[in-house]
């Protein structure tokens, strides 16, 4: 069965009058309830995504202030502001949250946020899923913060290494709240990767094949991949972790047979990837960026494409770089230094493209601009130091000292965070309906970019100095004063140009220049849409003829009618063409998700303290889920049309 | 406050795009099977998290072996073989029914699909409580070594497939009584997928944890 065309009369008619009252059919059916229990039921991908924004920016803001701290400490030599078992719970609990409740949240909520609507569909593939992930991720990160409030957070190091952090050296409960802290973000992160991928492989709107999938887009489904086969091994690895904690198993416990080189492979297998899961978003934001403020495509979008499935392959050839301490084989060393080498290729070309296309258009270096020239310089100064890394007898001078503090915040505030406010500033207009003011933005980019020179520069070179990472003072005749000074100095610029950056939200929330539909003359299907977009983001779907969506036709787009405005339908297309396939009704709001969540954080943080709580938290997970799946009435009118597989 | 001023003409389309439509999808189909539905692509997505969740327990196993001169270690003795034997060979033979009750449901044959089904969920559950009773036949615990410890993980992580799975199909057989089993039937079709996938991954971790020890 295929789709029909319009009658001609039929689209005549449908350009003026009546699509005002599909508009409000249309609203009427995808809104979410009113007041506290429409917010708790609601399944709509922006408002989840939106508060899951918010909340990952709350925990970057949490976490910043708790380096603000640490930089107040090691300000001068010899500092009692904090004392050391404070210091371990803030760092650690400072990267763990800056990781796994800002990094990867924040990238998937912006993907959740704008897939559906650059791919032209009106909700992610799962609404309820979606909820779900949310509402786990946000008790994931309340317990790990309610841990540091207790004075029981974390105290081992963003990445856990046994011994230390197995039973014998640290007892007590802080560990395990580390360890379901990523098991509940990990079920989030799963969760929401796979929202990313099956939305772009089935809902696209016509005519958008893959080949002329937004690079934004496929940067998201190069990292929802990558997040597929690589948070399932810190999850296996963290849960090995508890339970040589709870229940005595002996996976790291050398004694008995188990290893601690172990665990540094099962993390690191995640945790490199994990670099480029927040690092190819970054590079599908700069990709939209750069072409709307060049004004014409990204050159070479086939080499764009390739590079980063590419670099999502290699990233996982390359783990044991951050091990290169242990007694490894000498090839596997060689082996490992090659592949980081190699990795330097297609994010060469992916730059390169960038140039190019800034070269051969007219580049206009509004604020969102700035950031990517930003990220450019920070991520080659972060790339630099990195390679220092990558030799393997450098590699074991530096390791542990202050130059790996100094090259991550390079690499992570370079790659992730400047492409990150860039986006912000970005597609601003688009959320809310409002400009940002220009010169805050301007004021607020040159203090970030200077304060994370002036902030990890120096850390680069007290590393070199032989300052280790991870003490909480240090003696004055060392001579790593001057340094710590004035890194301190640059993280109170940084928190300076952060707090320009909220003074411009908040004033541009409640004063700034309406946006319209398309402030920046951009490429993309998400600036045919009014600011904000409406609940079901597209009255009729738009039919896609080129790449660049909307450069590609001027005037009223292509458009799919026939889909029910009585209630929540959308078109699935085919994986590789996207050819109108088949309709699919969406489930209506419900507050199913949150039931099922609340079960899961019962499970796992009763499990802390006795495992009785898995089964008792099991079962109630059970029924959630059986709730969720329970066969519902089906409502008056609905027509099925079922198509039997031959 | 700069705005839109300083964007030349051609490029700044303030108001929203009209959309005009030109194609009609309203006699496309609702229900389809397959990689044609969202659901299998969701499905696959979580047999490639489970999939490597089991890779990591495996490898943890084969990591783990490096450190012991005898495996299993010295005075720990094998574990048996006929409950797990007998488990799997349950678990195969549970694909028949899982393939029928799937055939059922793509010809919307409501009889044949709850009837196979139930068929499937009888060896699943026989499946579920024999690998309870597997536990025991590791004969070691958990915490004895570092051996035993692999060992459990790797059969408890994919217990947890099993229980899932079993579960998943019984909450299937009574929606499938429900009055309008209509929509269910391509979910039916993909829990049958989604058997075929769990007992695939099994037989690694079986030959891995069970025949293994023998051999090296």
């Amino acid at each position: 069965m295929s789709a029909r065309p319009v009658p001609a009369e039929r689209t005549a008619e449908s350009d003026s009058g009546p699509i005002e009252s599909v508009h409000e059919r249309l609203e009427r059916v995808w809104r979410n309830g009113p007041g506290i229990w429409g917010w708790l039921t609601s399944v709509n991908h922006k408002s989840i995504a939106l508060r899951s924004i918010i909340t990952a920016f709350a925990f970057f803001a949490l976490a910043g202030l708790e380096a603000a701290l640490m930089r107040v400490q090691l300000a001068r030599p010899e500092n009692s502001f904090l004392g050391p078992d404070r210091y371990n719970q803030l760092f650690t609990t400072h990267g763990s949250a800056m990781m796994f409740l800002f990094a990867v949240p924040m990238v998937q909520s912006v993907a959740l946020y704008f897939v559906p609507i650059m791919i032209g569909t009106r909700n992610v593939a799962f609404p309820r899923l979606n909820a779900f992930g949310y509402w786990t991720y946000l008790i994931g990160g309340v317990l790990l913060f309610s841990g540091l409030f207790t004075n029981t957070g974390p105290d081992q190091g963003w990445f856990s290494y046994v011994p230390l952090a197995g039973p014998e050296f640290s007892p007590g409960k802080r560990v395990d709240i580390w360890a379901q802290m990523i098991t509940f973000t990990e079920i989030a992160a799963i969760v929401a990767a796979i929202e990313i991928i099956v939305t772009v492989f089935k809902q696209r709107a016509p005519g958008m094949s893959l080949n002329r999938v937004p690079l934004f887009v496929w940067a998201m489904v190069v990292m929802s991949f990558m997040v597929l086969v690589a948070m399932p091994y810190v999850a296996t690895a963290s849960a090995m972790l508890a339970m040589d904690r709870l229940i005595a198993t002996q996976f790291f416990n050398y004694a008995e047979g188990g290893d601690a080189i172990l665990w540094q492979h099962l993390f690191w297998f995640f945790a490199h990837p994990e670099v480029y899961i927040v690092f190819i978003p970054g590079l599908g934001m700069v990709s939209s960026i750069v072409a709307t403020f060049s004004r014409r495509p990204v050159f070479g979008y086939t080499a764009v494409v390739l590079s980063m499935v590419s670099i999502g392959f290699l990233s996982f050839g390359l783990w044991v770089h951050h091990m290169f301490a242990t007694p490894l084989p000498q090839t596997g060393l060689s082996f490992f230094t090659a592949a980081s080498a190699m990795i330097a290729i297609p994010t060469g070309v992916t730059i390169f493209c960038w140039i190019a296309t800034i070269w051969s258009g007219r580049p206009r270096f509004d604020t969102p601009m700035l950031y990517v020239v930003g990220f450019i310089a920070l991520f080659t100064i972060g790339g630099l130091s990195g390679l220092f890394l990558a030799s393997v007898p450098v590699d074991l001078q530096l390791t542990d000292t202050f130059f790996l503090p100094g090259h991550i915040h390079y690499v992570l505030l370079g790659g992730m965070v400047f492409p990150l406010f860039g986006a912000l500033h970005y597609w601003f207009p688009k959320v809310t309906g409002r400009m940002m003011s220009e010169r805050l933005g301007k004021v607020s980019f040159w203090l970030l970019f200077i304060g994370v020179n002036v902030t990890f520069f120096p850390q680069l070179l007290l590393g070199v100095a032989g300052m280790p990472r991870r003490v909480y003072t240090y003696l004055a005749d060392t001579g790593w004063g001057a340094l710590n000074l004035t890194s301190s100095i640059g993280a109170a610029l940084l928190a300076i140009g952060l707090l320009v950056l909220v003074v411009n939200i908040a004033r541009s929330l409640a004063a700034g220049a309406p946006a319209g539909a398309d402030p920046w003359g951009g490429e993309t299907l998400e600036w045919a849409v009014s600011s904000p977009a409406p609940d079901y983001n597209f009255a009729y779907i738009p039919i896609v003829h080129g790449r660049s969506a909307l450069w590609a036709d001027t005037g009223a787009l292509h458009a799919v009618s026939g889909l029910r405005e009585d209630r929540r339908e959308v078109l699935q297309t085919t994986m590789l063409d996207a050819e109108p396939d088949s309709r699919h009704e969406h489930p209506d709001p419900t507050i199913i998700p949150l039931l099922a969540a609340l079960a899961v954080g019962l499970t796992l943080i009763w499990g802390i303290f006795d495992p009785i709580g898995f089964a008792v938290g099991g079962a109630l997970t059970f029924v959630a889920l059986a709730a969720w799946g329970w066969p519902q009435k089906t409502k008056p009118g609905t027509r099925e049309i079922v198509e039997v597989p031959k | 406050m700069t705005v839109v001023g300083d964007i030349p003409a051609d490029t700044a389309r303030l108001a929203e795009r009209p959309l005009r439509p030109v194609v009609n999808v309203s006699d496309l189909p609702s229900i389809v099977y397959g990689s044609r539905v969202v659901t299998w692509w969701g499905t696959t997505g979580f047999m490639a998290a489970e999939a490597a969740t089991l890779s990591a327990c495996v490898a943890a196993y084969y990591y783990v072996r490096r450190n012991f001169d005898a495996w299993p270690p010295l005075r720990t003795p094998p574990p048996d073989l006929l409950v797990p034997t007998i488990s799997l060979i349950v678990l195969i033979l549970s694909l028949v029914p899982c393939y029928l009750f799937a055939r059922a449901a793509k010809r919307l044959d409501k009889p044949a699909t709850v009837r196979w089904m139930w068929a499937a969920v009888i060896l699943m559950v026989i499946a579920t409580a024999l690998r309870l009773m597997e536990f025991s036949s590791l004969n070691v615990r958990w915490d004895a070594n570092a051996y035993a410890s692999v060992a459990w993980a790797v059969v408890f992580a994919h217990f947890t497939l099993l229980l899932a799975d079993t579960l998943e199909t019984i909450l299937f057989v009574i929606v499938m009584q429900s009055r309008e089993p209509t929509r269910y039937y391509p979910g039916v079709a993909e829990d049958a997928f989604y058997s075929y996938f769990m007992v695939a991954v099994w037989i690694p971790c079986y030959v891995t944890v069970y025949l293994v020890p023998r051999w090296v």
